[in-house]
This record gives structure tokens, C-alpha cells and sequence, in this order.
């Protein structure tokens, strides 16, 4: 049974087929979340929310397409999500640690919190570069695809992809040296 | 090479994405000294976390399963947030009417009063010792007073 065969079937109320389309794709919807998150528990997070949303959205998928590229597309979408309810997390976390400062002098600490990238270089991309970096070197997709996996023009994919190439290399280059 | 200086320093200082691409598909994509300032495919790659190296997600679907029950349930909870929404609305709409009716009721006729009263005051016919008499009005400016002269016919 291909895609759009299993996609039918849960239009048609078969959430059990859903299982099938969710184990294929969860290992590159979590690799590209972590590439873009650098967490894993985020990143886990974010493909359980992309999955739901996308069998709640299925109706809206156009049977033309490539059915990868729209669940990266909801997939980046939840990242960015993710990472706006992080920043969120965070400044409530910076106001306590400042009110508690006063009171505790300096106790409370956001160490914990603190998720590395696995890969180094990468903190230093945007979100939108880290997006688009993998889809141009894992997937091996176009500007064009990129853009319409990203809602933007193939030109602003194209910019993006060379600023990122060109910062790794220069993170690369000064790593050598 | 200074060419390719020149076209980075309008690179940075014009940031429009168009002026930008084109730059790109016209020298950068082209010239192999700024192709060298790229990353290339084999370098990018390895700095990517790919799917083999991830470990298989067993809790995921039963995770989603889950979710998706919960989300046919939030689907029919969708419906009270809008009715909330249509209550507000209408009941604003119907407090807007009523205010204006009200306003349109107690509110004093706002035309000049010069206009009203000689709407309200009219004389049709005057007689004074049973005979017909003349009529003077006098209407004093900017007064609600009307004085009324009757003189006999002489």
C-alpha cells in the first residue's frame, strides 16, 4: 500500500492505517526537529504534535504533492511553535531567577535547562537555515521545494541556504585553524 | 577575485532578497572563488543529525493514538468557544439597538428652537370686543417668550 493508498483509508475513519504513515516517517520528521530544535526531547514533543495535527489536517492534503514535504512543512511549523513556547519559558524563567535572586541571592540557577546542540555548529544557523540546510543536504530537495515546503519564494530559499553554507564554512575554517 | 569583493560587499549592503538571488544564479553559483566560501554537501552533511542515527521512536504512536482520540473530542468542545462568540454578538448587537432607541426617545428635538416654535405657535384668528382685530407677534431674539399685540380695527 503506498501514501496516498494509507492516506484514503484514514480519510475514510481507518485510524489504525494512520500507524503505518506515523512509523515510515518518524524517523526523518524527528531528524529534521532535532536538527532544527537540538534537542531530543523537544524534538519528540514537536513529531507527536506534527502527526496529530497532520491526521486532524489530512482532508486539506492535495493528493498532487509530495506527501513528505507537507509533513516537513507541519513539522517546521510546530518547531517554530516549539521554540516560540520555549523563548516564552524562558523569560518567565529569567523573571523568577531575578525575583528570586533578590530574596535567595543567586540560588536559583537555569543550568538544567540548558539543551546543547548535538552539533555544535548548528547554534549558530537560524531556524529557517537549519531548515532549510537539511532539506538541501539530507533530503537533496531544490530551492523550489524547499520554498514550498517553507511557504516562502525559491529566491529567499536560495539566500538563506547560501548565508548558512557560508557561516558553516566559516565556523568550519576557524575550527581548523 | 576583486570582483567577487565587490559583488559581496552588494551582497551585504543591498539585503533585498531579489537583488540578493540575483546576485547569486548570476556570479556566486558560477564563480568557483565564492563557491569556496561555501560549504559544500560533504561538509554540511556530517554537522546534520540524519535518520539512521536516530533510535526508533516505539512510544511515538501510542503517543499519537492518544492524541488523536483527545483531538476528536476537542473538535466537538470547537463548537462552544464559537456559540460564546455568536452569544457576544448578538447580544452587543441587540444593546446597540436599544441604546439607540432609547437615545432616539428621551433625547430633546435638537432643531432650533425658533423652528419649533413656530411649528408649535399658530394664530388663525383673533377678535377683540367680537370684532376682528390685528395681530402683532412679537418674538424677541434668542427668547422662547412670544408676545402677542391684538389691536381693534379702527
Amino acid at each position: 500500500m503506498n501514501d496516498k493508498q494509507l492516506i484514503r483509508s484514514c480519510l475514510q475513519g481507518d485510524v489504525e492505517e494512520y500507524r503505518k504513515i506515523v512509523n515510515k516517517y518518524n524517523g526523518r520528521i524527528m531528524a529534521i526537529a532535532i536538527n532544527i530544535l537540538g534537542n531530543r526531547e523537544d524534538a519528540e514533543d514537536a513529531c507527536q504534535e506534527a502527526f496529530i495535527k497532520a491526521y486532524n489536517h489530512l482532508g486539506k492534503y492535495d493528493f498532487k504533492k509530495n506527501f513528505n514535504s507537507w509533513l516537513y512543512g507541519i513539522i517546521y511549523n510546530q518547531c517554530l511553535d516549539k521554540l516560540r513556547k520555549r523563548r516564552r519559558f524562558y523569560m518567565f524563567l529569567n523573571k523568577i531567577k531575578r525575583e528570586s535572586f533578590q530574596f535567595t541571592k543567586g540560588r536559583a540557577s537555569t543550568n538544567s535547562i540548558h539543551h546543547p546542540f548535538p552539533k555544535r555548529v548548528l547554534k549558530n544557523l537560524s531556524l529557517k537555515e537549519r531548515a532549510i540546510l537539511f532539506l538541501w543536504a539530507v533530503e537533496g530537495y531544490t530551492s523550489e521545494e524547499i520554498g514550498s515546503v517553507l511557504k516562502c519564494s525559491a529566491s529567499t530559499a536560495r539566500v538563506h541556504l547560501f548565508k548558512a553554507r557560508k557561516k558553516i564554512k566559516a565556523i568550519l575554517e576557524k575550527e581548523n585553524v | 577575485m576583486f570582483r567577487c569583493k565587490i559583488i559581496n560587499f552588494f551582497f551585504i549592503i543591498f539585503p533585498l532578497k531579489i537583488w540578493q538571488d540575483f546576485l547569486l544564479r548570476h556570479h556566486i553559483q558560477k564563480c568557483m572563488v565564492c563557491q569556496n566560501k561555501m560549504a559544500s554537501l560533504d561538509e554540511t552533511k556530517p554537522l546534520l543529525i540524519q535518520e539512521s542515527e536516530i533510535e526508533k521512536l516505539e512510544v511515538l504512536w501510542p503517543a499519537v493514538r492518544a492524541g488523536l482520540s483527545e483531538g476528536k473530542r476537542k473538535e466537538r468542545l470547537f463548537f462552544r468557544p464559537r456559540l460564546g462568540w455568536a452569544v457576544g454578538v448578538v447580544g452587543f448587537l441587540v444593546a446597540l439597538i436599544a441604546g439607540i432607541w432609547l437615545y432616539s426617545i428621551f433625547t430633546p428635538d435638537r432643531r432650533p428652537s425658533k423652528e419649533i416654535l413656530i411649528e408649535r405657535f399658530q394664530i388663525n384668528y383673533i377678535r377683540v370686543e367680537n370684532k376682528p382685530a390685528r395681530a402683532y407677534i412679537f418674538w424677541p431674539h434668542d427668547s422662547k417668550m412670544i408676545i402677542v399685540w391684538a389691536e381693534k380695527n379702527i
